[in-house]
């Protein structure tokens, strides 16, 4: 949904990928915030201290990448 | 449409079925909410949408199967090291020298029974303690092969040596009838070899036997005093008239032996253990040889006195073959003496 739907994840790499995430920890399951009565099974997951660093850290490398990218490009080639 | 919506959402739930337990504990129910979902939302869009789910869904499941497979593998693998380094350097706990001497145990017991004459044929003894040595390797692959499990393999590499040879006519084994056995007796030890590789998914316990034995060669010497068992216990064409006391007190010293064995902390106690037990259990064999008189039960001609030394010179000739037998896995401690002094540095 974030991506617009350029990213289709299958179910199967979609939960491989909790599972690799949760045992780093870097996520954790949380309640969820918008029960749906019939879907009891339905977890929730939200982002550890640990997690919420790494996102950050992330977030940092590639608002560097872009800006070195935007450096580099001239203003009258955009 | 629906109809062939929950026949696509049983069939994922089939393939889940697919993954280590493990990971389908954690996850496969979320994982059947989130593809129905995905398969409504996708159904209500077409055919062809749904078809496509269906595709990406089974080629993502396929990869991610395997790919869990192989975690679960390191995951084990990571686990049995860990309890590997938990494991006392000594000798075994009581429990662990008891369950490495029941074998031994349990070949007297068949073997008293075997001579005994019941309305039975002699073999199912022989085969219910071969089933039960094949369960306790079993057991012992599946924990990561601890020390008690060398006595488990020997015996089951002998009895299959010794049963790849012989005749048992009029023997029936669910409902086939066998006279006479070769490479067939193989056939279970190496199934549970493959059952135990299926059970743990890992070499661990098959790296382990090896380690185990480089790291104390006297484990080898304990696998091959199960052939040194065999050979004092099964009294071959003896007909004593009190045989079972001698096989019941020889089955007692070879337990003993392997009870204190597994128990000694020292490679050099193990040693003399396994001599001193070989050797008293070759006295009692030698005595009740000495006290049946064999010829006049063949109805051969008598055999001419020998003098009282000629017993004493088979036990210390045996003792001294045997022990050879038994303790060449000693050049394997040699061995790795000095590939480790090798590696020490400042050490010749």
């Amino acid at each position: 949904m974030l991506s617009m739907g350029r990213i289709v994840f299958s179910t199967g790499t979609l939960y491989g990928a909790l599972r690799r995430l949760l045992e780093q920890g870097w996520i954790k399951r949380v309640n969820d915030p918008e029960p749906n009565p019939t879907d009891h099974e339905r977890k929730a997951y939200t982002l550890t201290e640990k997690g919420r660093k790494i996102v950050n850290a992330e977030m940092e490398r590639l608002k560097s990448l872009v800006a070195t990218a935007q450096r580099q490009i001239p203003e009258s080639s955009s | 449409m629906n109809t062939f919506l929950r026949y696509i959402s049983i069939f994922y739930s089939r393939i889940l079925e697919l993954y280590p337990r493990n990971f389908r504990d954690e996850f496969a129910e979320e994982m059947k909410i989130v593809f129905r979902d995905s398969a409504h939302e996708a159904g209500d869009e077409g055919f062809l949408p749904l078809i496509i789910l269906c595709l990406r869904e089974l080629g993502g499941l396929s990869i991610n199967i395997l790919r869990e497979f192989l975690h679960e593998l390191e995951r084990k693998e990571t686990k049995m090291i860990a309890n590997e380094k938990v494991e006392p350097k000594g000798g075994t706990s009581y429990w662990d020298a008891l369950i490495g001497m029941l074998p031994f145990a349990l070949f007297g017991i068949a073997s008293m029974i075997s001579k005994s004459r019941l309305p039975f044929h002699m073999a199912y003894p022989d085969l219910a303690f071969y089933a039960i040595i094949l369960v306790g390797l079993l057991v012992g692959l599946a924990k990561g092969f601890p020390r008690w499990a060398y006595s488990y393999l020997g015996w089951s590499l002998v009895f299959a040596w010794w049963w790849s040879n012989m005749g048992t006519y009029g023997l029936k084994i669910f409902g086939f009838q066998i006279n006479y056995w070769s490479w067939q007796i193989w056939l279970p030890l190496l199934a549970a070899f493959g059952i135990a590789l299926l059970w743990t998914r890992s070499l661990h316990p098959f790296r382990q036997l090896i380690r185990g034995i480089w790291q104390n060669w006297t484990y080898l010497s304990l696998m091959i005093y199960a052939f040194v068992g065999f050979v004092l216990l099964i009294y071959d064409e003896n007909h004593h008239p009190y045989l079972l006391v001698f096989m019941a007190a020889s089955t007692l010293v070879i337990c003993m032996t392997v009870w204190v064995f597994l128990q000694s902390a020292s490679s050099w106690k193990r040693v003399i253990v396994l001599i001193a037990g070989f050797v008293v259990t070759l006295v009692l064999s030698n005595i009740s040889y000495a006290t049946w008189d064999s010829a006049a039960y063949y109805g051969l001609p008598p055999s001419p006195p020998q003098p009282w030394y000629t017993a004493l010179n088979g036990v210390i000739g045996w003792t001294i073959l045997y022990s050879g037998i038994m303790f060449w896995p000693l050049l394997i401690g040699l061995v790795r003496r000095v590939v480790n002094s090798r590696g020490k540095p400042g050490m010749a």
